[in-house]
């Protein structure tokens, strides 16, 4: 079966997920995407789509016992699934891919 | 199996026994679809993130930053929860809608068009600029127009009226004109504070005098004034005239204004309402034919050309019933030729063809011509007056109860 196709933030969120490994709940990968993005995405926009990464198959998550830092409630974590690990790779090659033949950017044709 | 808003509900409550109580936000987006933890996710980020904000940049900036951030993940907590909601969750969006957004409807609709105090006074009914045209004899209810600042109407029964200059006016406070001859005077119009001078022109109208047909010939494609003449109580022409006019077929004629214009064979009525008076005109449009013979009973309003040198007489047969037989000179005023019926025949009035200048100035021959045997018009110009005599011989069949 081919990967589910990814978008631009679900792209990030995902690796933002790998790259975070245990860590990785809602607010450090809001982090990590402003840190590598340099955009401020809401967070509605994140929570929206590492739901969607977990409806196509791609994350899985589970909640934490209660935080008072967080008024009692817990955090919900995220981990990339097998899927999600195939989506990644396949994304690594597409972009690989596209990038063949172009050579370093220091390219007479790219300046 | 689909899970329902309310064990959703029950599935989160446990969880949270001891914890924060969900906000009015939270309820709503689980209410609307949302999966619970998903949601205390979201919300649980809000309240870490807004507690280290909280600590290093206090609380003002934190709830602000709180604030801004609740607003503008709305449409993506919305959107999710629909989603996940699948066609419920729309129906309760749409409810939710409809309570928060008809009440506020209501109030910009209600502050949209309240009326606000008087502004503006102008001449209302029998408008003539700033003024009023009485063609009444009986008294009659001058009616002002007043507006507020946004324009819309208000009640006007507390508009009074004082003569002001002119011809003396018969007029009393409410507004009620009587017009016993020509006059123009003005009179001043006032509600509370606002005022304003109209213009009263009287012209009694005592008549309207009218032809009793208006016939065209089909293909006609002119427009004519309506042929009729106002006639105030000092035996002179009105020409100052608001009324009302109707016509009863608009199949077969149009109105334009004052005018009127043939549209296809068949006969209606125009009604002309000026003050108290009234008067109607039967407007008939002719189908053009070679010959009288052997019409169609459908055939109800004919017309044959009629062109006679010095001394030309023509017979024609004419078809059986009742009909009017009327003569319409090309031109208006221009002499008819003599006309007879020969047969057996009743006519009205009197007992044959009677040449009748119309109360305009037309010539018509009409005659109510009753066939009771074998009857032909006979039509003859003498070897007197023009070289030609030109027009159209019409009949108009009357279906007899």
């Amino acid at each position: 079966m081919p990967a589910p196709t990814l978008g631009k933030l679900e792209l990030a969120a995902l690796l933002a997920v790998a790259r975070l490994d245990d860590e990785a709940y809602g607010l450090a990968v809001r982090a990590d995407l402003a840190d590598r993005t340099g955009r401020d995405y809401s967070v509605g926009a994140v929570y929206t789509t590492l739901q969607r990464l977990e409806d196509k198959g791609l994350l899985r998550s589970h909640a934490s016992e209660p935080l008072p830092v967080r008024g009692g409630r817990s955090r919900r974590h995220f981990s990339v699934t097998g899927a999600g690990a195939r989506a990644l790779r396949e994304a690594e090659r597409n972009a690989a891919a596209l990038w063949a033949g172009v050579g370093s950017l220091s390219n007479p044709r790219l300046a | 199996m689909t899970e329902t808003p309310q064990a959703r509900a029950l599935r989160v409550a446990p969880r949270r026994a001891g914890g924060p109580a969900p906000t009015a936000s939270e309820r709503l987006l689980v209410a609307l679809g949302a999966d619970p933890d998903f949601i205390d996710g979201v919300f649980g980020d809000f309240a870490e993130e807004y507690a280290v904000r909280l600590a290093h940049d206090g609380a003002p900036s934190a709830a602000a930053w709180r604030a801004w951030e609740l607003v503008r993940s709305m449409p993506h907590l919305l959107l999710c929860a629909l989603r996940h909601g699948g066609p419920r969750a729309y129906l309760r969006v749409g409810a939710l809608l409809t309570i928060v957004m008809l009440p506020l409807a209501v109030v910009v609709v209600a502050i949209l068009t309240r009326d606000g105090a008087p502004a503006t006074l102008d001449a209302g009914l029998h408008q003539a600029g700033n003024g009023f045209v009485v063609n009444n004899l009986r008294p009659v209810q001058l009616q002002m127009r007043v507006r507020d600042k946004a324009g819309h109407a208000l009640p006007s029964d507390s508009v009074r009226f004082a003569w002001a200059s002119g011809s003396p006016l018969t007029i009393s406070p409410l507004g009620i004109l009587t017009c016993r001859e020509r006059a123009n005077a003005t009179v001043r119009a006032s509600l509370g504070s606002i005022s304003t001078i109209v213009d009263v022109r009287c012209r009694p109208v005592q008549e309207i005098r009218a032809t009793t047909w208006i016939d065209f010939i089909e293909g006609d494609t002119t427009t004519r004034h309506l042929p009729f003449e106002a006639i105030g109580n000092d035996g002179r022409p009105v020409m100052e005239l608001r009324g009302a006019v109707r016509i009863f077929d608009t199949d077969v004629a149009a109105l334009e204004g004052a005018n009127i214009r043939a549209k296809a064979v068949g006969q209606t009525f125009v009604v002309v309402e000026i003050g108290e008076q009234e008067a109607q005109m039967m407007v008939v449009v002719h189908q053009r034919v070679r010959t009288f013979e052997q019409l169609r009973d459908d055939q109800r309003y004919v017309a044959r050309a009629v062109r006679l040198a010095h001394g030309d007489t023509v017979h024609w047969a004419v078809p059986h019933g009742t009909f009017w037989l009327k003569y319409l000179p090309r031109r208006a005023g221009e002499a008819p030729p003599t006309i007879t019926v020969v047969g057996s025949i009743g006519c009205t009035p009197g007992d044959g063809i009677h040449v009748r200048r119309m109360p305009l100035g037309e010539f018509g021959t009409y005659c109510l011509v009753q066939r009771t045997g074998d009857i032909s018009v006979t039509l003859a110009h003498g070897m007197s007056g023009a070289e030609w005599v030109e027009g159209t011989l019409a009949i108009e069949r009357v279906q007899l109860r």
